[in-house]
């Protein structure tokens, strides 16, 4: 079997690895011209056109893809797995997680720690449970009679299949 | 040709096996932190397994052993997220909740269930014995393990550097 030369042995990270970057670099542009008001999903559009755009560009410019089927696979695999961990903690980075929160307030206290009644003043009012149900009910997934919550259809279909995936993968209730 | 395939297939091998190795320690060891961590780390050695194969009829390199165990780890990373929103979800909760009562929930229970201090306190319970980021001595909480911390660190200078500070919150 012929052995492809080591620079070729590269070129397939580094590919994905510009990639990558490219389309990170082109969100940074986007949100400083305009914030999108919903950005998770902009950010799956963005993520998805840049590679679209490079290859087109790059066909029409008369260049040919310099890789194999396999090879471009893997690539596309490699592009693709990191798009959606990054899409996935961005919600992270777009509001500030309240464990994180918690974390980082206990650790600025350094070795004397901090009181329950430190952490509870500051963590423990508002309506938390409010919001949920709110964004559950604008998910289509609730409704509301009254006090009554129930599920939608629609959430009746999501809550099996998390409560299927929940037995299957061994998982207990989360919150 | 073929083992050029074999390193294309090699993340998702490892994923599957991750997915198979996490489901099977879980029903049997019961524990789930356990079965994610075994799981993946079963994967990682399929997938370098599978590199190191390829490697054997000369296809592989640096270049791709990195890349595909990069891949594996982002794989791994998006399955790990899939299911700690089963674990910490309480989205997911509610409406799992809901299925098992179906003439509904009244809203007067749920924010007496789940108050704000409730919140707090299953939090700083996940913290002190989930994934150990606490101690708790005498009434007072001190950071144990700096992980968190640093994830924490690493996602606010992201913030300061993506989100322009006039849209911030």
């Amino acid at each position: 079997m012929k052995k492809p030369k080591p620079s070729r042995r590269m070129a397939a990270l580094l590919t994905g690895i510009v990639l990558l970057a490219t389309s990170f670099l082109a969100q940074l542009i986007v949100w400083r011209i305009r914030l999108p008001r919903r950005q998770t999903p902009a950010l799956l559009v963005l993520f998805a056109i840049v590679p679209a755009l490079g290859i087109s560009a790059d066909l029409l410019l008369g260049n040919s893809i310099p890789f194999s089927i396999a090879e471009s696979l893997r690539i596309a695999l490699f592009y693709t797995s990191f798009s959606l961990v990054y899409i996935s903690i961005y919600s992270a980075i777009e509001t500030e997680s309240a464990s994180l929160a918690i974390v980082t307030y206990v650790a600025s206290a350094g070795s004397s720690g901090r009181e329950d009644a430190e952490i509870y003043a500051r963590f423990g009012s508002g309506s938390t449970i409010g919001q949920r149900l709110e964004q559950i009910e604008r998910s289509g997934w609730t409704q509301s009679s009254g006090d009554t919550i129930t599920l939608t259809p629609q959430g009746h279909f999501w809550a099996e299949l998390f409560e299927l995936a929940g037995r299957a993968f061994g998982l207990n209730l989360g919150g | 040709m073929q083992a050029d395939w074999v390193l294309t297939a090699a993340p998702l091998v490892g994923l599957a096996i991750d997915c198979v190795a996490q489901i099977a320690i879980a029903h049997l060891a019961k524990r789930a932190s356990f079965s994610i961590t075994v799981g993946a780390a079963c994967g990682l050695a399929a997938t370098i397994g599978l590199v190191a194969f390829s490697q054997a009829s000369g296809t592989s390199g640096v270049g791709i052993l990195i890349l595909d165990i990069l891949t594996y780890v982002a794989l791994a990373f998006g399955y790990w997220v899939f299911l700690n929103l089963n674990l910490t979800s309480v989205r997911i909760r509610l409406i799992r909740e809901m299925l098992h009562r179906p003439s509904g929930i009244s809203r007067e229970e749920l924010l007496r269930r789940y108050s704000a201090e409730e919140f707090l306190r299953r939090r700083l319970e996940r913290l002190q014995q989930g994934s150990r980021q606490f101690s708790y001595t005498d009434g007072r909480w001190y950071l144990r393990k700096r992980s968190l911390l640093f994830a924490a660190l690493t996602l606010n200078a992201l913030r300061a550097l993506i989100i322009p500070k006039q849209a911030d919150p």
